[in-house]
């Protein structure tokens, strides 16, 4: 159930935000300046209890993860519990040692690229972190770890897609994922704008153009498709509420997929910023089997009213207008004017 | 409800690609009808997180139950999941369990 159906169940994990950059567009305000880290030994209890609840894959974000120093001693362990693990970087901090170091426990690298060159700093605030970044991307190759790259599209980026479809594709990268920019964090400060969603209609026929151009690179447009979500209401958890003895059953992915674990501890579900009133527990809350049993008996039901309520608002529109962002629609309605018939922290 | 901001439509990244006008919607309507045919988004994941193609799993099973094991593995199989699995004996002569091992790779 959920966005990225069945088979695979992500936790993104954001163990800093202390980052190497302060990126334009960066929405959880990370850079240089910040400090504080989860501590290793609460993550992996709590990866413990949540490959229990059935979570089979682990991202790593920030921040700049490498940043975060135990990050090959986290990724070891996620991948000795049984989970897929990535981690998403902005590349510069990739030396040879560290890829060395997080080769035998990675599956995959992401690697954000904003770009062309003179655009990619821009939005990094740093001159040359596109060369940077380019030039830690032959060791890579030569660790022969899969690696792609995310662009993030904004309102105004769209032609520059192309660039960057080219360039991942000469440098042998396996995929380029487009995410909608989230309003949110320094985005927010820097007044950046989103893509609407005529915006993401021509990102659309955009993806599918490269695609044909680039039929060896895997393409992933991060929109919700609104007629396959009012086919499927499932995939955007507008499903009715289960008994609760029946959801209590079920492991937790089950239920809901992806988990975050922010910076400061909580796990949350769909994204970074989402409602704490929506919060499955927090790492340093002890075994989280028993906190995922407690939200299924006590909040999963307000999170479906949530869910149904932000499918409804998303599934009408024009037919030229086929995709949204669900991820910030749910997000922002969690903690904007949303009121649960079951209140959250009540039920 | 859709969100569409208003703004000069030179702002947009779109319109230093596409001659489509700002306004001709049903032009527009059309060209997605014909590049939806090409490619569906079937999954959408969030900002940050790589998209994930391939899960992997494994587990140990008596001999008496793999066939039945094998057959709710491949019972996974769709359009837009490939499952494949491989067993391995423990045992000599005769095994006393089998690690099998399951991979499912979604098809983009």
């Amino acid at each position: 159930m959920g966005p990225t159906g069945d088979a695979v169940n992500v936790i993104q994990i954001h163990p800093t935000l202390r980052c190497n950059l302060r990126c334009q567009h960066c929405y959880s305000t990370s850079g240089p300046e910040r400090t504080g880290a989860l501590e290793i030994g609460a993550l992996l209890h709590f990866l413990t209890g949540a490959r229990h609840e059935g979570f089979n894959a682990v991202g790593l974000s920030g921040g700049e993860p490498l940043m975060y120093r135990p990050l090959p001693h986290l990724l070891e362990a996620a991948r000795g519990l049984g989970f897929v693990t990535t981690v998403t970087t902005n590349g510069i901090p990739l030396t040879q040692r560290w890829i060395g170091r997080l080769a035998p426990h990675v599956s995959l690298i992401a690697i954000s690229l904003d770009g062309a060159p003179e655009s990619h700093d821009r939005m990094r605030g740093q001159p040359g972190a596109f060369q940077k970044m380019r030039q830690r991307l032959a060791d890579l190759r030569a660790a022969d770890i899969a690696f792609g790259f995310i662009f993030t599209l904004t309102l105004s980026n769209l032609d520059e897609l192309g660039w960057a479809a080219q360039f991942a594709a000469d440098e042998g990268a396996c995929l380029l994922q487009i995410h909608p920019l989230e309003r949110a964090g320094r985005a927010r400060d820097f007044d950046l704008r989103p893509p609407d969603d005529l915006e993401l209609a021509y990102a659309f026929l955009e993806v599918v153009r490269l695609k044909e151009r680039h039929p060896d690179l895997t393409f992933q447009l991060d929109v919700a498709d609104r007629s396959l979500v009012a086919r499927e209401p499932c995939r955007a958890f507008a499903i009715s509420t289960p008994d609760p003895a029946a959801a209590c059953a079920l492991p937790l992915a089950a239920l809901v997929s992806p988990l975050v674990v922010q910076e400061d501890g909580y796990v949350v579900p769909v994204q970074h910023g989402f409602s704490r009133d929506f919060a499955i527990g927090h790492v340093d809350g002890g075994d989280f089997r028993t906190q995922a049993a407690r939200w299924k008996r006590d909040r999963y039901a307000a999170f479906l009213e949530l869910a149904r309520t932000v499918w409804s608002d998303i599934g009408p529109a024009p037919d030229h207008l086929p995709f949204t962002n669900w991820y910030n629609a749910i997000t922002a309605r969690s903690s904007a004017g949303f009121t649960p018939s079951v209140s959250p922290s009540s039920a | 409800m859709a969100n569409v901001t208003k703004l000069k439509p030179a702002l947009r990244g779109s319109s230093k690609l596409f001659d489509l006008e700002p306004d001709d919607h049903s032009a527009l309507a059309k060209a997605l009808g014909v590049a939806r045919e090409k490619y569906e988004i079937k999954w959408w994941w969030k900002y940050g997180q790589p998209a994930i193609d391939r899960v992997t799993a494994s587990g140990l099973t008596k001999p008496g139950n793999l066939g039945s094991v094998l057959e709710q593995v491949m019972k996974l199989n769709s359009r837009e999941l490939q499952v494949t699995a491989s067993c391995f004996p423990y045992g000599i002569p005769v095994p006393d369990y089998y690690r099998v091992e399951v991979e499912a790779r979604r098809n983009f």
